[in-house]
């Protein structure tokens, strides 16, 4: 047996990772006026739009759906943030439960930022790539907040999921 | 088919993404002295040794052998905590090809371990610390771009080699 992480497992961390931050936004919306600059972003608020539009788009992407455009995106607030979470969430769940899906399958992606090599993925390594993407930003975020004197609290690590045993 | 990412294209990744920070670092040693707390560091050197030193005590504890003190770890020169990392993945190696390892029993004993806390398969504990470095590297990565010392790092999975 070659031992795997399976899709199923790392769409529960992120899901898991999400709610956290959703709930901890919630509890301390003065947090999403901070200044960031992770990824260009001007603020807290900014960064976690990234983060779950990304999702959505990647989702969008694989399933084959009309992809909406950045700039469509909300600003805000939170909630309707969220929202690109959960559609996105409810498109890597209906992909994954497709047993018709070719994973295999190559995207052509022709992104600035995307080396030559990368530039043709399968839909594997895009849906990987896409459920680990907010992972490392939140660890971002996390430390963004604790140098601003606000630790969340946030335990990031795998380790913590209960997504897999 | 269930879809899935193994544990040897994360181990490719680990290493590509050491791979650049030890290149970057060794080409910009004064990046080793800037100021971090990260996890508590006071510096990215220290931070490095955190990230490596993890990693090789990890390694350990999944195979069953004697865990290296925190305090036995090299503080530098960068070289030896990279030897760190390069001990680390010859024990990742030949977990990965032992035949004989059960992956999903819930058997790992890590001495920090609190008692309510579950004990994770060998799958679950080699995937937290393959990724345990990634999630260090994003922070470095804006570590030095705040510090306007930006690495270029494309730390994002989308841009590893080790899986198509």
């Amino acid at each position: 047996m070659i031992p795997a992480i399976t899709f199923e497992e790392l769409l529960a961390w992120s899901s898991q990772s999400a709610n956290f931050w959703k709930a901890h936004l919630d509890a301390n919306p003065a947090l999403l006026s901070l200044p960031c600059g992770i990824g260009g972003t001007a603020d807290v608020q900014a960064l976690v739009r990234h983060i779950w539009g990304v999702d959505l788009l990647w989702s969008q992407r694989l399933a084959g759906l009309p992809q909406r455009n950045k700039d469509d995106w909300p600003q805000g607030p939170l909630d309707v943030l969220f929202d690109l979470h959960l559609e996105a969430v409810g498109n890597f769940r209906s992909l994954l439960n497709d047993p018709g899906k070719s994973w295999d399958e190559r995207l052509i992606l022709d992104r600035p930022g995307i080396p030559p090599e990368a530039s043709r993925p399968t839909h594997r390594k895009v849906l990987g790539h896409a459920l680990l993407h907010s992972q490392r930003h939140w660890a971002q975020l996390a430390t963004l907040l604790r140098n601003a004197g606000f630790p969340s609290g946030f335990k990031g690590d795998l380790l913590f999921s209960s997504g897999l045993e | 088919m269930t879809p899935s990412i193994t544990l040897q294209e994360l181990l490719g990744w680990c290493e590509q993404s050491a791979d650049f920070w030890k290149v970057h670092l060794d080409a910009n040693p004064a990046l080793l002295q800037l100021p971090c707390g990260i996890g508590g560091n006071a510096d990215v050197q220290a931070f490095v040794r955190h990230i490596w030193g993890a990693e090789l005590v990890w390694s350990q504890i999944i195979c069953g052998l004697p865990v290296t003190d925190y305090d036995v770890w090299p503080t530098g020169p960068l070289d030896a905590l990279f030897d760190l990392h390069l001990a680390a993945i010859r024990n990742f190696r030949a977990l990965l090809e032992n035949p004989n390892m059960n992956w999903d029993e819930c058997s790992v004993h890590y001495p920090w371990r609190r008692p309510e806390a579950p004990k994770p398969s060998p799958r679950k504990a080699l995937a937290h610390i393959l990724l345990h470095s990634q999630r260090h590297w994003a922070q470095l990565s804006t570590l030095v771009r705040a510090a306007g010392l930006p690495s270029g790092f494309l730390g994002d999975l989308l841009a590893c080699s080790a899986l198509d």
